[in-house]
C-alpha cells in the first residue's frame, strides 16, 4: 500500500482525518464532531448519498466511521468496505434497533438523545481497542504494546501479519473465522494476495509455535481457523 | 502513524538495528538498495526518502529523475547474513513521483498493476517458482565444486552446507521453502519457494536471488543464475507453478474434466501458449537465455502443452484426489535472470487474456515432440520459441498485450535497452568462429 508523502495529499482532501462521520443532518454531524474531537482526532462529514462515499473508504484509511440514524440504511455498506482496524459506531433514534446493527456486526451503539461526554468516552476507550490487554494462555503470551508474543518469555519473533493473526485468533477464543474475514480484518483493501495468504501466514506462525502451542490454531475444514485454549 | 510501521519502528529499536536498507528492482531485474538510519525511519513511513532515479536502468528521463522511495511496512525483515548485533534490516519499496502516483517504470508497480487487473476480475494469482543456479569456485569461471546429479546426497554433493544455510536464511526471513536438492548438471542446485500471492513472491525472488549469493561469499564461492554457463550441460531454469483462485476457490480445477482443468485453466493455458513468442523476451531476457532454449538439455522449445511430457513449454501436473487446491500449471520456459515483477506480470497478462478472449486449448502434446519432424510439428501445429533474443524482441516489440501489461514507459525503454544487448553481441568475433573458420577459410 502507497502511503502518500504529507506535502503530497490527494486533492481532494486537504486535511488528514481519519474519523468519517455519515450524516446528512448538520446538528447531528456538529455534535458527533464535538464528541470525536474530545477524542483529538478530526472528523471528516459526509452522506451516504454523496458520490464520493465508497471513496471516502478508498481514500483515506479511517479508523473510525459513526453513522448517524438518517444514513443507517447505508450501514450494510459501511460494513462491507470495512477494513483492518476500522471501528463502526451506529447512531440510533431508537433501541429498537440495536439488535439489527449489533448483529450487522458494529462495534459499539448509542441511542440519541445521547451526551456528547457519554459518546466521547465510549470512542475513547473504542480506539484503544483492546489492544492494551495481554494475552496469556500457560507459557503463551501475546502482548500488544510490543507487538511480541513470547513462549517462556521468549520472543518467537513473529512478522507483523503473523502477530495479528494470532492476537487476532486469540482475541476471539473458540469462534470460527474464515479466510475472508481474516484477510479483510488484517490486510489491508488493496492487498492483492487471496485468502491462501492466510493458510501461509498460519503455517509459518504454527511453525513459530512450535510443537506445544501449534495445535492452539485449529483448521475447520473448508471454512477457516479457530484458536481453541 | 499505522501499526505496521508502529511495529517496524518497535522492531528496530528493540532490535538494535542500526540500518535499514530500502530496496527496490531496476527494469532489468537488478536489486537496487540504499539505506538510512533508524532516526530517519519515522519521516521515510511519512514522506518516503527522495532518490535521483537517473542512473537507475530503467528509470532514465532526464524530467523525472526526483523520484520517491515508499517503504512497505509488511516486508519488514531483519538482513540473516548481517551481524546479529547492531543488524541491518530491509523493506521493499514503491517507487512513486514526487507527487505521490506511481512510477511507471517501477517493476513492483507494474505487477501491482496487472494483478489490480486480475483482481477486478476476482483472481488473485498464485506463483510457486523452482530456480536453479551453479555454485563455481569464483566469478572468473566455470570451475565447478562438484561432480554430484540429480538428487545426489553427499559426498558427491560438496555444497549441501551452503544449499542449507541458504534455506536457513530464507526460512528466517520468512520465505518458505519446498524442497532443496542437488540438481542435473555439476554443482547445479535448485531451492523451491513454497506459493505464495505474486506480489510477495516477485520480492521473495529477489531476496532469494541476494540470499544464495551472499550465503556463496560466505562460503568462500561463487553462485550464480546465468541461464547457461557451460556448455554441454543443463542451463539454469525457473519454472513457475501458477494457478488463478476465486476466493477460496481453485479457478484452475474442475472435478468433472478428463484433464481435472476448467474452462478458466485451459483458456489461460491457451493465453500462454498463444502470447508465447511476445513475452519470451521478458521471460529469457538475455543473449545467453537462448543458448539454454535449445533441444537436449530439459529446457522447452516447442510451444506445447502436456500432463506427462515435460518437455513441453506448459506442464500440467498431474491431479492426485483430493488436492483440487494444488491444480496448477507450470511454465517451463523463464530463466531465473529474469525480472520476476515483469516476468510474473506477463505470463499472467497472457493467460488472462485466454481467459477473457475464451481460446480454445490446443491438443495435448503426448508424443516426444523432439522426436517429430518439422513438418510433422507443423501438423500437430506446434510452434516454436524464439530462437535467439533478435527474433524475441521483435516479438516483443510489436505486442500489444505485452505494451498493455509493461506500460509504454517499460515497453519503449526494454525494447531498446535489448536492442542495443544484440547489437552489442553481433559485434563480436566468437571463440567458436575462430576455432572453426580462421584455420580453414
Amino acid at each position: 500500500m502507497i502511503s502518500r508523502s504529507a506535502n503530497s495529499s490527494s486533492t481532494t482532501i486537504s486535511v488528514r482525518s481519519n474519523v468519517i462521520i455519515l450524516t446528512a443532518d448538520p446538528m447531528m454531524g456538529k455534535r458527533l464532531a464535538g464528541a470525536v474531537s474530545a477524542t483529538g482526532r478530526r472528523a471528516h462529514i459526509t452522506a451516504a448519498d454523496q458520490d464520493d462515499f465508497s471513496a471516502h473508504f478508498t481514500d483515506r484509511s479511517p479508523e473510525l466511521v459513526l453513522v448517524a440514524p438518517d444514513n443507517l440504511d447505508r450501514l450494510a455498506d459501511v460494513m462491507a468496505w470495512r477494513k483492518a482496524n476500522m471501528k463502526v459506531v451506529a447512531v440510533l433514534e431508537t433501541a429498537n434497533d440495536c439488535e439489527l446493527v449489533v448483529e450487522a456486526g458494529v462495534d459499539d451503539f448509542i441511542v440519541a438523545p445521547f451526551e456528547a461526554e457519554e459518546l466521547a468516552v465510549r470512542l475513547r476507550r473504542l480506539l484503544q481497542g483492546d489492544s492494551e490487554s495481554t494475552i496469556v494462555v500457560e507459557g503463551l503470551s501475546i502482548v500488544p504494546e510490543s507487538y511480541e508474543a513470547t513462549i517462556d518469555g521468549r520472543s518467537l519473533k513473529l512478522t507483523f501479519k503473523e502477530y495479528e493473526l494470532l492476537k487476532h485468533l486469540a482475541s476471539n477464543p473458540g469462534r470460527v473465522l474464515t479466510r475472508q474475514t481474516l484477510l479483510d480484518q488484517i490486510w489491508e483493501y488493496d492487498y492483492y494476495g487471496g485468502t491462501r495468504t492466510v493458510d501461509v501466514h498460519v503455517r509459518r506462525l504454527r511453525a513459530k509455535l512450535g510443537s506445544r502451542y501449534s495445535n492452539l490454531i485449529k483448521t475447520v475444514r473448508h471454512v477457516g481457523y479457530k484458536f481453541e485454549a | 502513524m499505522k501499526k505496521d510501521q508502529d511495529f517496524v519502528m518497535k522492531t528496530v529499536k528493540d532490535q538494535n538495528i542500526k540500518f535499514i536498507r530500502f530496496w527496490f528492482t531496476d527494469v532489468l531485474g537488478f536489486l537496487k538498495s540504499f539505506a538510512i538510519t533508524p532516526a530517519e525511519l519515522e519521516t521515510a513511513f511519512e514522506e518516503g526518502m527522495g532518490f535521483d532515479g537517473s542512473s537507475i536502468e530503467g528509470f532514465t528521463r532526464i524530467e523525472e529523475s526526483d523520484m520517491i522511495a515508499m517503504p512497505d511496512p509488511n516486508t519488514f525483515q531483519i538482513l540473516p547474513w548481517r551481524p546479529t548485533e547492531q543488524g541491518v534490516a530491509r523493506m521493499f519499496c514503491d517507487v512513486t513521483l514526487p507527487d505521490g502516483s506511481p512510477f511507471a517504470g517501477d517493476p513492483r508497480q507494474v505487477l501491482r498493476r496487472n494483478l489490480a487487473r486480475a483482481s477486478k476480475l476476482g483472481y488473485t494469482m498464485y506463483v510457486g517458482p523452482e530456480l536453479e543456479y551453479f555454485y563455481f569456485e569464483d566469478s572468473k569461471g566455470t570451475e565447478v565444486l562438484d561432480h554430484g546429479g540429480y538428487f545426489d546426497l553427499t559426498p558427491l554433493d560438496l555444497a549441501t552446507d551452503h544449499r542449507r544455510d541458504t534455506v536457513f536464511a530464507l526460512e528466517a526471513m520468512g520465505i518458505p521453502v519446498e524442497y532443496s536438492h542437488h540438481e542435473v548438471a555439476p554443482s547445479q542446485h535448485e531451492i523451491d519457494l513454497r506459493y505464495s500471492d505474486a506480489l510477495a513472491m516477485a520480492d521473495n525472488v529477489m531476496t532469494y536471488r541476494l540470499a544464495v549469493k551472499e550465503i556463496a561469499q560466505e562460503h568462500g564461492v561463487y553462485a550464480t543464475f546465468m541461464p547457461k554457463p557451460i556448455a554441454g550441460e543443463n542451463g539454469n531454469g525457473m519454472h513457475v507453478h501458477q494457478s488463478l483462485f476465486k476466493g477460496d476457490k481453485n479457478a484452475f480445477y474442475d472435478a468433472n474434466d478428463e484433464t481435472h482443468l476448467s474452462t478458466e485453466g485451459k483458456s489461460y493455458i491457451a493465453g500462454i501458449l498463444k502470447h508465447a513468442g511476445e513475452i519470451t523476451a521478458i521471460c529469457n531476457q538475455w543473449v545467453n537465455s537462448y543458448k539454454r532454449l535449445v533441444p537436449g538439455y530439459e529446457a522447452p522449445v516447442y510451444v506445447c502443452w502436456s500432463r506427462r511430457n515435460r518437455s513441453a513449454l506448459v506442464r500440467v501436473p498431474m491431479y492426485k484426489p483430493g488436492k483440487e487446491q494444488a491444480t496448477r500449471i507450470e511454465l517451463r520456459s523463464p530463466d531465473p535472470s529474469c525480472n520476476p515483477y515483469l516476468a510474473f506480470s506477463v505470463m499472467m497478462a497472457a493467460g488472462l487474456e485466454g481467459i477473457e478472449q475464451g481460446y480454445e486449448l490446443p491438443t495435448e502434446a503426448t508424443d516426444n515432440i523432439y522426436d517429430m519432424t518439422e513438418a510433422e510439428r507443423q501438423k500437430a501445429g506446434i510452434g516454436s520459441l524464439p530462437r535467439d533474443l533478435h527474433e524475441a524482441i521483435e516479438l516483443a516489440e510489436g505486442s500489444e498485450l505485452l505494451k498493455k501489461a509493461l506500460g509504454d514507459h517499460v515497453h519503449e525503454y526494454f525494447i531498446r535497452n535489448k536492442k542495443a544487448e544484440v547489437l552489442a553481441y553481433d559485434l563480436q568475433v566468437s571463440q567458436f568462429e575462430l576455432d572453426h573458420y580462421l584455420g580453414s577459410l
